[in-house]
């Protein structure tokens, strides 16, 4: 059909905002964690999705003796689906596998104290959390 | 040589031995049917695990029709299958009895005195042993044509009721059989054979007059009219007999309004327990204690706590008469002192009746990574969400190998599942 090319351009101009809306909200959260960081730190370079990825495996000291890594529940990667202690599947992480994740700043704010807590026993600092949502972000 | 037609000429009785047409195809096609389907039911309720209760109920209900066909077949049949022609007196009976243990009883077209009382025992106990079941089912599973219809307490009684009355059935069928075997050799008849095509062999000297055929006009009247009278009282009474006192319609517990700050809050880590599996103390106890929630930190913004608080003590145990809120409504006084803290709410899985129920799944099972433990009720009971934990909807799942759930593993897989699992709530009434 002759239009076939023109509704095409159509939908893709109709997805692309709402897609553009989930990364906009989540440069958003990025962006308050960097000025935060900022804050804390003068020498604050940017957050590195490498560092990212090593606070996701490592095994930390000082939290619960059930949960030592963020993996213990949320799996190897961002990209898999995990479970929580009271056996309940969570979706991935990966932003690419779960768009409207990190989209709303109090859910995540919600989630970075409990899970620190438990994971760590402390806050995590403002550059911890960056890395980590770099880290996803980009999964 | 008689030229007469055949149909004309009288003919002289026969007294030579002969074989004779008693069984009609339907009464042969209903015995071996119900053969069939108690062994089916009896199987599917005893031998096979507890998921086949639908596969018992099934069968209930064919034996339904079928007894229902034989006793309309009883008033309309041939005259060998009508009640009225082996309606025996006891005193026939044990005539008979005393009769065949010498080995010459007498010679019955039909059932024999002893054959017609088990007859009336065996449909007898099987319509006991059906209304039992149908109650059962309808208030313990809230399953059938009585389903929520019926309370708990009498459902359990029913269902108590049903097993011993099918030990009963068992012993029946035992003495039928054997009383078969005796009748067998005693008239040298093999009944059972008769009772597959229908023929007896009459011995000879022994004259029997030709039964009479299946009343089968009278028999369509009858329907048509037994048809129009049940529909019209069915369209005008139905409540008459659901409104009695045994028969309270219970508020269903998959129609409960959800609250989505439940949902959001607590249904993030787990399971969303239904409500009414906890009694509302316990309830208190564990939103006066989110803090130290189970080991996690799980307080909340205070507009949800209050409303989460309120909706699960409205909803709570003592609110149901479902078979989970009946199990778990009395939290045990000895349970009380063996806390660790007063603030340590029991977890469900801890309620004494909760063990008892799920004590014959080892430790190894809830271990598995694909279940989760023993607080992941939907690893197993794919209606946990609507707090009914039907029998047809709990089995443990087969391993799978992955030891994490792959993305699609984390919605429930197929469509009837998720109907199982998530059906549309109705609006509060």
């Amino acid at each position: 059909m002759k239009n076939h090319p023109c509704f095409v351009v159509l939908a893709v101009a109709l997805v692309l905002p709402a897609a553009a809306w989930a990364g906009a909200a989540q440069d958003g959260i990025l962006a308050e964690t960097a000025a935060a960081a900022r804050a804390a730190d003068p020498a604050f370079a940017g957050f590195s999705a490498e560092r990212g990825r090593a606070f996701w495996s490592a095994r930390h000291p000082g939290g619960k003796d059930q949960t030592p890594s963020c993996a213990t529940c949320h799996g190897a990667t961002p990209r898999a689906a995990g479970r929580t202690r009271a056996g309940k599947p969570i979706e991935p992480m990966a932003a690419s596998l779960s768009p409207e994740r990190f989209t709303d700043p109090a859910k995540v704010a919600k989630w970075f104290q409990r899970n620190c807590e438990g994971v760590l026993g402390r806050a995590c600092t403002a550059r911890e959390q960056g890395d980590f949502l770099a880290y996803v972000l980009g999964q | 040589m008689n030229h007469m037609p055949p149909a004309l000429a009288p003919r002289p009785p026969e007294t030579g031995e002969r074989r004779v047409k008693v069984w009609d195809l339907p009464t042969r096609i209903f015995h071996w049917g119900l053969v069939a389907s108690v062994g089916l039911a009896y199987a599917s309720g005893e031998v096979l695990p507890k998921s086949w209760i639908g596969a018992h109920a099934f069968f209930g209900y064919v034996i339904v029709g079928l007894i229902a066909f034989r006793l309309f077949w009883g008033v309309f049949g041939p005259e060998p299958s009508r009640f009225k022609s082996f309606l025996y007196s006891p005193r026939a009976a044990l005539d008979y009895a005393r009769r065949m243990l010498t080995l010459r009883p007498p010679f019955h077209l039909g059932h024999n005195p002893l054959g017609a009382l088990m007859v009336f025992a065996l449909l007898a106990t099987l319509g006991v042993l059906i209304a039992s079941g149908i109650v059962a089912l309808g208030g313990t599973e809230r399953l059938g044509p009585l389903a929520g219809q019926v309370s708990f307490a009498f459902a359990k009684a029913a269902e108590h009721f049903h097993e011993g009355v099918a030990g009963a059935l068992g012993v029946l069928v035992g003495l039928h059989v054997a009383g078969v075997l005796l009748s067998s050799l005693a008239e040298r008849q093999n009944l059972i054979r008769a009772m597959i095509d229908g023929c007896k062999r009459v011995p000879a000297g022994v004259r029997v007059a030709r039964p009479e055929p299946a009343r089968l006009a009278a028999a369509a009247l009858a329907l048509a009219v037994f048809g129009a009278i049940a529909a019209a009282l069915y369209a005008v009474t139905p409540n008459v007999v659901m409104g009695a006192p045994l028969f309270r319609a219970s508020s269903d517990p998959a129609r409960l309004t959800r609250l989505a700050a439940y949902e959001r809050e607590c249904g993030d880590c787990h399971v969303v327990y239904h409500p009414s599996l906890l009694p509302a103390g316990q309830w208190n106890a564990v939103m006066g204690n989110l803090t130290d929630h189970y080991g996690e930190d799980a307080t909340m913004a205070a507009e949800d706590h209050a409303a989460i608080a309120a909706y699960l003590s409205a909803h709570a145990a003592e609110t149901w008469d479902t078979k989970a809120a009946n199990a778990f409504r009395i939290a045990a006084p000895s349970l009380e002192k063996s806390r660790a803290s007063p603030g340590d709410a029991l977890p469900i899985s801890g309620a004494p009746r909760w063990k008892r129920i799920h004590r014959k799944i080892d430790a190894a099972t809830f271990a598995r990574t694909d279940i989760g433990g023993r607080s992941n009720c939907a690893a197993c009971h794919a209606d946990a969400r609507t707090g009914l934990f039907r029998l047809r909807d709990s089995a443990i799942p087969d391993k799978r190998d992955s030891a994490i759930p792959n993305k699609r593993d984390s919605a429930i897989p197929d469509k009837r599942a998720r109907a199982i699992a998530d059906p549309k709530p109705q609006p509060a009434s």
